[in-house]
């Protein structure tokens, strides 16, 4: 199975209840290109970039990298294989992004240009691809905010090394305290019992 | 209260043609009352199937996802709005959270089913459910942010900035829970406001 029939199987099985017909899920994978390789540290989206380009993780990690205006770091999501990666900040607000995608190691990719997004998306039938799209995507942001909402910073911590141990490897320790929303004292704290209850 | 719910619809579609008016009007149309419902009182509960776009008239509700045995507040409904269960309504399966009302209100709602064949009849596709899809992204992103950088007293603020009567409808417990902060740092910001 290439990258692409990869793709439309796994817009098939997310479809759901929503039954959307196979020749339209074939035919928005197929607006994806073939895959390409980002270099790592390369920035995917760019901070300010109002660009609807639409990215679909075939192997790597990509980590969305903000500041806020006291220049504290932020690290609110963190894509894998199997992630769909787009501005979401133009998408919910029109506004460009705030943030940067960044690649924490080579990415290897399947993108869809913008404008072929913007196409399909006029056509009708399109929009219910997109909503199987926008249910992987609220997925994600949600899955993290509830961690941070739920989970002790130690118990979330605990849970990406179980879960999420590439999202553990690739990020640096200053990015990995972002992404559990702690300082980076807090978390050199929590490494150390973390240590201690091993 | 149907010029609100066509208020509040009219917001999600942007600014529709008079086929799109003439849909709104017959998603407006097919709005039913469901409730009065008291404080303290859910809507919907745990791992039901309420797959339903809902309108709160006046009141306050607040949503509440259980993970662990502790129920934790993500949003608070504002009076005037439309609100839905993300899994149920969008997904089609049964519900991951509850929501429960906090100042009496009176609660209407449009059945999926109903909303699917009205969109299909008017050809809104699913405009309406990739907008509250969005909704619900920005919502988590912005909660993700509150939660990553701000400071508990800079989260406390905000959440009173966006809503003003907070304090007064829910516990202390549940605003702790809805800020991501122990009781014990709650207590110490608004102690140390109290002194300020």
């Amino acid at each position: 199975m290439n990258d692409r029939e990869s793709l439309v199987l796994l817009f098939s099985k997310f479809s759901g209840r929503i039954q959307v017909p196979e020749e339209r899920i074939q035919r928005f994978c197929s607006a994806f290109s073939l895959p390409i390789l980002a270099q790592k540290r390369e920035e995917i989206i760019r901070k300010d970039d109002a660009s609807r380009h639409l990215h679909f993780i075939l192997r790597g990690t990509i980590a969305e990298i903000g500041e806020d205006e006291k220049n504290s770091l932020t690290v609110p999501n963190v894509y894998g294989p199997g992630d769909f990666v787009f501005n979401l900040q133009r998408h919910t607000t029109r506004l460009p992004s705030k943030t940067a995608y960044r690649c924490m190691t080579p990415v290897l990719m399947m993108k869809m240009e913008g404008n072929d997004l913007k196409e399909l998306l006029e056509e009708p039938g399109f929009d219910e691809v997109f909503f199987v799209l926008q249910q992987h995507l609220l997925a994600q942001v949600r899955a993290h905010f509830l961690n941070l909402l739920h989970l002790s910073p130690l118990k979330h911590y605990e849970w990406l090394l179980m879960e999420k141990p590439w999202l553990v490897k690739t990020l640096t320790r200053n990015q990995l305290a972002a992404f559990l929303g702690v300082s980076r004292a807090t978390f050199f704290r929590l490494l150390a019992q973390h240590e201690s209850n091993r | 209260m149907n010029t609100h719910i066509f208020q509040r619809l009219i917001e999600l579609y942007g600014n529709p043609g008079d086929v799109v008016d003439f849909g709104i009007q017959a998603l407006v149309g097919e709005f039913e009352f469901i409730q009065h419902i008291s404080k303290g009182k859910n809507v919907w509960s745990l791992d039901e199937e309420k797959p339903t776009l809902y309108f709160n008239e006046h009141g306050v509700l607040a949503e509440f996802s259980a993970r662990g045995g502790k129920g934790n507040c993500i949003r608070i409904i504002p009076p005037n709005s439309l609100f839905w269960s993300e899994s149920s309504f969008l997904l089609g399966a049964k519900t991951d959270s509850s929501m429960r009302c906090i100042k009496e209100s009176r609660i209407y709602g449009i059945s999926g089913m109903n909303v699917q064949q009205i969109t299909a009849e008017y050809g809104l596709g699913y405009k309406l459910a990739n907008n509250l899809t969005a909704l619900d992204i920005k919502l988590y992103r912005s909660r993700t942010w509150d939660l990553s950088l701000l400071r508990p007293a800079e989260r406390l603020k905000k959440a009173l900035g966006e809503n003003p009567s907070l304090l007064s409808f829910i516990t202390r417990d549940e605003l702790a829970g809805y800020l991501g902060l122990s009781r014990s740092t709650l207590f110490r910001v608004l102690n140390t406001w109290h002194h300020e």
